[in-house]
């Protein structure tokens, strides 16, 4: 069963999503804040991230830099899910590595699974 | 006629009205000071060193004395500007801020909606499928607002990213009627679609062109009249896939067609027709379109109705 780190702080998008991606047959771990996040991606090795930008302790940047950097997980795919849509986010966000962008409220919830399965290529 | 001409020169009405600021902090009014102050401190200069010729150290000190004045005028225009470009920067930010806080509960609410379809759990009775419908439609027009609000302050700044990929208009029409159902239902009117049933996909940001879409749809149900019927026609022309949307509502009058793709404009005969919205919309679609290398135009006329129409390039499939 293929692994999904989702880092989220909005509990209910964090459910919603989360459910969503079980019920597709994925295991989820979810972490609500971005230092969680990144132990549990150091701790698990997933075959793929889900990335929000603003959190706290720790902001989506940050843990995407960090996650590059590392040679152990640098390899796994991070998407981004947020609302932030500006010029400069979406910028950082490729030069940091990410595999794609997605605004959350642009999608609904079986689209964005959708995407997650042509990524992991399921 | 000349009343109006004559307006435009009234520089204290347009710093209350343009700037909302005292004339003593307006642009506009310090830079006529300026002029005035400049002109005046030459002409007495002038006479002055015509009278006093024997004594150039007078000429010297009335120059010294109106590059002053003029130095002091425009460090007071400058610092208007500065406050000016200073509240317009905290307004975007506030809009930003506040635009991006609205998004995440309508996320859910966007999610919860698509769950309960996907789920094929649709609620039951009509009463319900009624509710569930007004949910789905609503959220939709919310999203679509702060999105919009999102792009007018991105805009300003000058900081939008359009994301260029391959859009389906024919689907994407579809779908977008589908979700006027209610709108359509209460002015008892229709929308037909025309056109070619298969249409070549466009390059453009799928979704701002959607916004596109629903702010033309959007407008044409508002202004038109009961009982009628909006016309879509899709076609491809060349390399290109044209959209045009008729109606038969109040048009707009032919002295405001140059403004109608300005920021905040509203027709002078809309509000007969008791309609809503930021008046934004148009002003975004135009930037939109422009932005993805197309074309927008339109023909209206009071009364009878109106036409809009935009192109967008097709979609060229990597091989």
């Amino acid at each position: 069963m293929e692994k999904i780190v989702f880092i989220e702080d909005e509990t209910t998008l964090q459910k919603m999503l989360g459910a969503a991606l079980k019920e597709a047959g994925y295991s989820v771990i979810t972490a609500s804040d971005g230092e969680t996040g990144l132990a549990a991606v150091r701790a698990e090795k997933p075959d793929l991230v889900l990335l929000d930008l603003i959190l706290p302790k720790m902001d989506g940047f940050t843990v995407l830099g960090e996650i590059k950097k590392d040679e152990a997980t640098a390899h796994t795919p991070v998407i981004v899910l947020t609302n932030l849509e500006s010029a400069e986010d979406v910028g950082r966000v490729v030069a940091l590595g990410a595999t794609t962008y997605l605004v959350k409220a642009n999608y609904d919830l079986p689209d964005i699974v959708l995407k997650i399965k042509e990524i992991l290529g399921k | 006629m000349l009343l109006k001409f004559l307006r435009q020169f009234n520089i204290v009405r347009g710093c209350r009205e343009d700037f909302n600021v005292s004339v003593w902090k307006c642009p506009t009014f310090l830079f006529v000071l300026m002029g005035v102050a400049v002109t005046v401190s030459t002409l007495t200069a002038y006479f002055i060193a015509s009278r006093f010729d024997q004594d150039p150290q007078i000429s010297a000190l009335l120059a010294l004395g109106t590059a002053g004045i003029v130095l002091i005028i425009g460090h007071i225009i400058i610092q208007s500007f500065a406050k000016i470009v200073e509240v317009s920067r905290l307004k975007s930010q506030f809009l930003d801020i506040i635009s991006h806080q609205l998004l995440t509960p309508l996320t859910a609410l966007k999610w919860s909606a698509s769950t309960i379809e996907s789920d094929g759990t649709s609620p039951e009775s009509a009463k319900q499928q009624e509710a569930y419908m007004i949910i789905k439609e609503s959220t939709n027009k919310m999203v679509n607002i702060v999105n919009t609000l999102l792009d007018i302050a991105r805009i300003e700044a000058g900081r939008v990213t359009m994301n260029f990929g391959r859009f389906d208009m024919r689907e994407s029409v579809k779908k977008i009627i589908a979700l006027r159902a209610h709108d359509l239902e209460a002015k008892h009117s229709t929308i037909e679609l025309w056109g070619e049933e298969v249409i070549a996909p466009v390059l453009a940001d799928p979704f701002r062109t959607r916004l596109v879409i629903e702010n033309l749809v959007d407008n044409a149900i508002k202004y038109s009249r009961e009982h009628s019927s909006i016309v879509i026609t899709l076609r491809q022309e060349n390399d290109r896939v044209m959209f045009e949307i008729k109606d038969k509502g109040v048009g707009i009058p032919a002295h405001e067609h140059k403004n109608i793709f300005q920021k905040f404009f509203r027709a002078s005969n809309e509000f007969s027709y008791q309609t809503k919205g930021l008046g934004v919309g148009l002003y975004l679609v135009k930037f939109i379109i422009e932005a993805s290398g197309g074309a927008i135009g339109f023909e209206s006329q009071e009364g009878v109705g109106s036409r809009f129409w935009f192109s967008l390039p097709v979609y060229k499939y990597k091989t």
